[in-house]
């Protein structure tokens, strides 16, 4: 379900239930590990070794990611001063032997753009020079 | 991680001094609570005297509307938050080398910097309002002119504008600045100074535009 509705002056944009969108990992028992929300979304506190990664979207869209060597999900947010926040999008930083490909799910849709909820921009960035504790190793 | 808490606090007194999160409340700042309290750029009118700009407070809704500047580009020179009944002046904030205005402090981590943005409204995707759009005498640049200050005061001779380094006249994402510039932050204070200013060519407007702040986190 989608939840948020924004009419702007120019464009009218549709977000995601912030509350109502989460991670899926699995391992290789079998297990499956769910992610909380958005905002706290429990990715840290998750084993290393999954087996493979998913977000469910409040739309009802399930984006599953190939095998990679690590994942970093990094949640895109903005707080307005006028005391609103909207959820851009999760970029999923994917590693792989020399360099990192970022998985951009976009997490809103407006009128003045052709992409919508769920869909994926592709990107890539070079190796991080350090690696944070908050990346996931794939077994 | 869950998601970094932020305040917003902005310097009302006569001197550039950091906030204080050790001693709150820290007398010097007061915090910007997003969703009731406005920022307002005004003065610069004819009746400046008679409302009062300038004083450390004026009643809620007070405005001194800016004449439009006819030979020379103009920045309008005060800067109030408007929090319930009151409005407050927030005296370091402006065309100065002052690098205590407005602040932002961060608790928890972001696997980014913080960005400062402006738009249109909260639908953050537009940005097609009079004061960002600019005109022909500001290059096409919006009149909002903003400058990170978290590690040094903005630079003088003739004075700071979006085009000195860690400045930019916010529009989007493409016009925005980072306010620590670095690529992450934990439990940290971050600065940040405003103004616009007015060209001769521009219409006559009364603008809302948003500050947006813009971050990642796992």
């Amino acid at each position: 379900m989608e939840d948020l509705n924004i009419h702007g002056k120019y464009t009218t944009v549709t977000s995601v239930d912030p509350n109502n969108c989460f991670f899926v990992a699995k391992y290789p028992d079998g297990s499956i590990r769910r992610g909380n929300n958005l905002f706290n979304t429990g990715w840290d506190d998750i084993p290393q070794g999954l087996t493979e990664l998913s977000y469910a979207l409040s739309t009802g869209h399930v984006i599953t990611f190939p095998k990679f060597k690590a994942y970093l999900p990094l949640i895109e947010c903005s707080v307005g001063l006028d005391g609103s926040r909207v959820f851009h999008a999760i970029n999923v930083k994917c590693l792989e032997e020399n360099s990192v490909v970022v998985w951009r799910v976009l997490l809103k849709q407006d009128t003045t753009s052709n992409m919508k909820i769920g869909d994926i921009i592709l990107g890539r960035e070079p190796l991080p020079t350090a690696m944070s504790s908050s990346w996931k190793y794939t077994s | 991680m869950a998601e970094p808490t932020l305040r917003f606090v902005y310097n009302i007194s006569d001197t550039d001094v950091p906030f204080n999160k050790y001693a709150e409340p820290d007398t010097n700042y007061r915090i910007l609570t997003p969703g009731s309290d406005l920022i307002v750029f005004t003065g610069g009118g004819i009746d400046d005297v008679d409302k009062g700009m300038g004083s450390n407070t004026l009643a809620s809704g007070t405005r001194s509307s800016t004449i439009r500047p006819s030979t020379t580009s103009f920045v309008i020179p005060y800067t109030y938050v408007e929090s319930g009944a009151t409005m407050y002046y927030a005296k370091q904030t402006g065309h100065n080398t002052n690098r205590y205005a407005f602040g932002v402090a961060i608790s928890g981590t972001m696997n980014s910097d913080l960005y400062l943005e402006a738009w249109d409204d909260s639908s953050f995707s537009t940005y097609n309002l009079p004061v960002l759009v600019g005109t022909a005498n500001s290059s096409n640049e919006s009149y909002v002119n903003a400058i990170r200050t978290t590690s040094a005061s903005p630079p003088w001779g003739p004075g700071w504008n979006g085009s000195s380094a860690g400045a930019a006249y916010l529009r989007g994402t493409s016009d925005r600045i980072g306010l620590n510039n670095t690529s992450t932050i934990t439990n940290a204070e971050v600065y940040f100074n405003i103004y616009i200013r007015l060209q001769t060519d521009c219409s006559t407007f009364h603008n809302t535009p948003v500050l947006g702040f813009r971050y990642l986190y796992t």
